[in-house]
């Protein structure tokens, strides 16, 4: 008999039912039922605690409440084909289960050494040798770096400027115009309608010259990340060092909270457009480049294949290949790259990236609704304006 | 006499595991160890074991195999899209394992044309500027290019399609740009992996017809990799049969349904049709007086022609061979062999 039938056995006849309910985490462990034993094991530690602090009424629903649970779920025959007894390690998930259950009784006592327990010894003094060498790191490079912090400064000033002036210099008409146009070719009457209300509403309300700074920090972020994320997204599908190197950091980049690049890029740029150029770009890059590398990888190899049969070099092949097969994966990238870009950008105002941003920040800081509400807006209308023109088409001209 | 066309000799490839190949091939080469053994005792997948073939100028030869043979593995290396593990190719009796990297896509731009299972064209060019393409890849001018593909375009029959998009056409269709794009450089030898596998069998017959004049015409040396046997008999003037990586048997279509080297090819040959395969010679009994009144044929004719007389005559058949031996057919005769049961 093996022991799935014995298991079996055991769940339909009545008395060892109240077996099952006494000794549930073993029971559930045996059978290889892991989120069974999980979700037990976990409430008897919490039954358990509840007790000590004598909490007796709480423990004790806890204790029986999982066990009826438990039990009914059984009479019931749910999830009974996902028990896997041969293959649990089960004697290990009991023994964790028991020196959880030591831990929880060792925390109740009185005394000193349960204090230990109750509280995550941690060190004051690692942390802050940690945290005073990266001060000390990004000091000394700060100092010996300067030179080259000055100049990328510059070049991303250059840029910046070059942008906003030149946006700047077009009267508000030649906006309704072409990005009319634009949007008539995407999409007809409706978008039209979208993007004229939006340009509507910035000039309206006074937020003209406040959305060009903001655009032209979105456009030139977006150049910044087209220039070094394409390449680099190619590179990563093609190199599996690169992209086994890239991988975590990209992760890395994504997971980090958006207010900690503005971090670094004070210290390296001190405050205004570049470092907030420079924030943005850290975050909405990572999007572009593993677009670009989920495109180029996604092209068939017997595309690959056709293209070296007939003598091209590979530099041909991804010209002639798999950048065009790769386009509408890279352009979902440009199009993620724009709206974080607009996310961040919003935030860089924090460090003096200006534009809209910034009068959110003001109204925030002086409790002004209205006013913060309506430049919150603007900020919408700008990213609509973005995604209708630049982002992916909807429109079945296109097609 | 001139070398051949193409030439595989003593060809290996295998994949996994690259530190112990040496010692598998030598392994292979003394026949102390087989695939099955090579991949448990070494964690090495022996794709193609000892392949050796020439292909005469002008020839078509074909590759008969089931999926996981090797064939495609094989064809790979002709133009070193696959670098072989040990052995040597030589096209127009060159070594080509010493070729550098622009040397080899002179080769493939101007010597070898390949032809894929899946069309492996360009979704987003036109069907002309797919049918340029290696005219494309080695630099010739935009016009001159656009006229010779234009011209491989009539030739397989797309004359009026030059700017539609592959999207738009049928799998055959799609097959025969493919088929315009090896054409197009003018290459000596064609490359043809399964290139009519994924068409349905009508449209497959057809382009199988189609290719054998064009390819005879056109003067190609042409190696042809497929799994269906009906197909290699159509199309190829030899075939090889290839099992686990190793050729079991090269040979006319007739050596190879008429005398299979092992079980494995007979297996195969077993449904295959022998009317336009075995010939009267073959089959005919010697004999000194054939009878006067008995219909003759030369020890050439296939057996469809034998059994189209004898359907008229219900008669024995004689056949005459010119330098005056004789022989006699019967109706017992025919259907042996069209059972493929030895005389």
């Amino acid at each position: 008999m093996s022991r799935t039938d014995e298991v079996n056995m055991h769940i339909s006849s009545g008395a060892p039912i109240l077996w099952r309910g006494l000794v549930a985490p073993v029971s559930c462990a045996r059978e290889g039922r892991r989120v069974r034993f999980g979700l037990v094991a976990v409430a008897d530690c919490l039954a358990l605690a509840l007790l000590l602090n004598g909490r007796f009424l709480a423990g004790g629903a806890v204790l029986a409440g999982v066990r009826a649970v438990l039990v009914a779920a059984d009479l019931a025959g749910f999830g009974r084909g996902a028990a896997q007894p041969e293959t649990a390690p089960w004697r290990l998930a009991i023994l964790a289960w028991l020196m959880a259950l030591a831990a929880v009784l060792a925390a109740g006592l009185p005394g000193q050494p349960a204090d230990w327990l109750r509280r995550f010894p941690s060190s004051r003094e690692l942390f802050q040798s940690v945290s005073g060498g990266i001060d000390q790191v990004i000091r000394s490079l700060t100092q010996s770096l300067g030179p080259v912090f000055d100049q990328i400064r510059n070049v991303l000033n250059f840029l910046i400027s070059a942008i906003e002036q030149g946006l700047g210099l077009l009267p508000w008409p030649v906006y309704f115009l072409f990005l009319g146009l634009m949007a008539w070719r995407r999409g007809g009457a409706g978008v039209l309608a979208v993007v004229w209300l939006c340009l509507g509403y910035l000039g309206l309300f006074g937020y003209w010259d406040k959305a060009i700074v903001t655009s032209a920090l979105v456009l030139a972020s977006l150049c910044v990340c087209m220039v070094i994320g394409i390449p680099l997204g190619i590179l990563m599908a093609k190199n599996r060092v690169v992209g086994a190197v890239l991988e975590p950091v990209l992760d890395f980049m994504q997971t980090l909270p958006s207010f900690v690049y503005l971090l670094p890029a004070v210290a390296f740029f001190s405050i205004g457009k570049p470092p907030a150029l420079m924030a943005t770009v850290i975050f909405a890059m990572p999007p572009l480049i593993r677009l670009t590398a989920l495109g180029i990888g996604q092209v068939p190899t017997y595309v690959r294949e056709a293209l070296y049969a007939h003598g091209a070099t590979p530099m041909q092949c991804l010209v002639k290949a798999e950048l065009p097969l790769a386009l509408p994966s890279i352009r979902a990238g440009v199009n993620q790259c724009i709206m974080m870009s607009l996310a961040m950008v919003v935030i860089a105002a924090l460090i003096g990236g200006g534009g809209l941003g910034y009068d959110v920040l003001f109204a925030l800081q002086n409790v002004q609704h209205g006013q913060g509400l309506l430049a919150g807006i603007g900020i919408v209308a700008c990213a609509m304006l973005f995604d209708r023109i630049m982002g992916r088409s909807r429109g079945p001209k296109d097609r | 006499m001139s070398a051949p066309a193409i030439e595989c000799r003593g060809v290996y490839k295998l994949f996994g595991n690259p530190a112990c190949h040496d010692e598998v091939i030598g392994l292979l080469r003394e026949g102390r160890i087989d695939r099955t053994g090579a991949q448990q005792r070494f964690g090495c997948i022996v794709a193609v074991n000892d392949a050796s073939f020439a292909v005469p100028r002008g020839e078509i030869f074909c590759i008969m195999g089931l999926s996981g043979s090797g064939k495609s593995t094989l064809i790979r290396h002709i133009n070193r899209l696959i670098e072989p593990t040990a052995g040597e190719i030589f096209i127009d009796g060159r070594p080509i394992s010493g070729l550098d990297a622009g040397q080899l896509r002179e080769l493939r731009a101007r010597q070898i044309g390949m032809v894929f299972q899946n069309m492996a064209l360009l979704p987003h060019r036109s069907v002309i500027d797919n049918a340029a393409l290696a005219l494309e890849l080695r630099g010739d001018d935009p016009q001159s290019r656009r006229r010779v593909a234009a011209s491989m375009l009539a030739r397989v029959g797309l004359a009026g399609w030059h700017d539609s998009s592959p999207a738009q056409l049928s799998g055959g269709m799609q097959q025969r740009v493919g088929l315009a794009r090896a054409l197009a450089a003018d290459p000596q030898i064609l490359l043809m992996d399964e290139p009519f596998s994924a068409l349905d069998p009508l449209i497959r017959r057809q382009l199988q017809d189609e290719f054998r004049q064009l390819s005879t015409r056109m003067g190609k040396t042409t190696l042809f990799i497929t799994h269906d046997l009906d197909e290699a008999i159509r199309i190829g003037d030899r075939i090889a049969i290839m099992k686990d990586g190793e050729i079991c048997q090269t040979g006319t279509p007739a050596q190879i349904v008429g005398s299979p080297a092992n079980d494995y090819v007979a297996e195969f040959v077993r449904n295959i049709s022998r009317l336009h395969l075995v010939t009267a010679g073959e089959i005919a009994a010697p004999t000194a007086e054939p009878p006067t009144d008995a219909r003759r044929v030369a020890p050439g004719a296939p057996l469809a022609e034998v059994i189209d007389i004898m359907a008229e005559t219900g008669a024995p058949v004689a056949v005459a061979a010119p330098d005056g031996t004789a022989g006699l057919v019967t109706p017992r005769d025919v259907l042996r062999a069209l059972a493929g049961r030895p005389q």
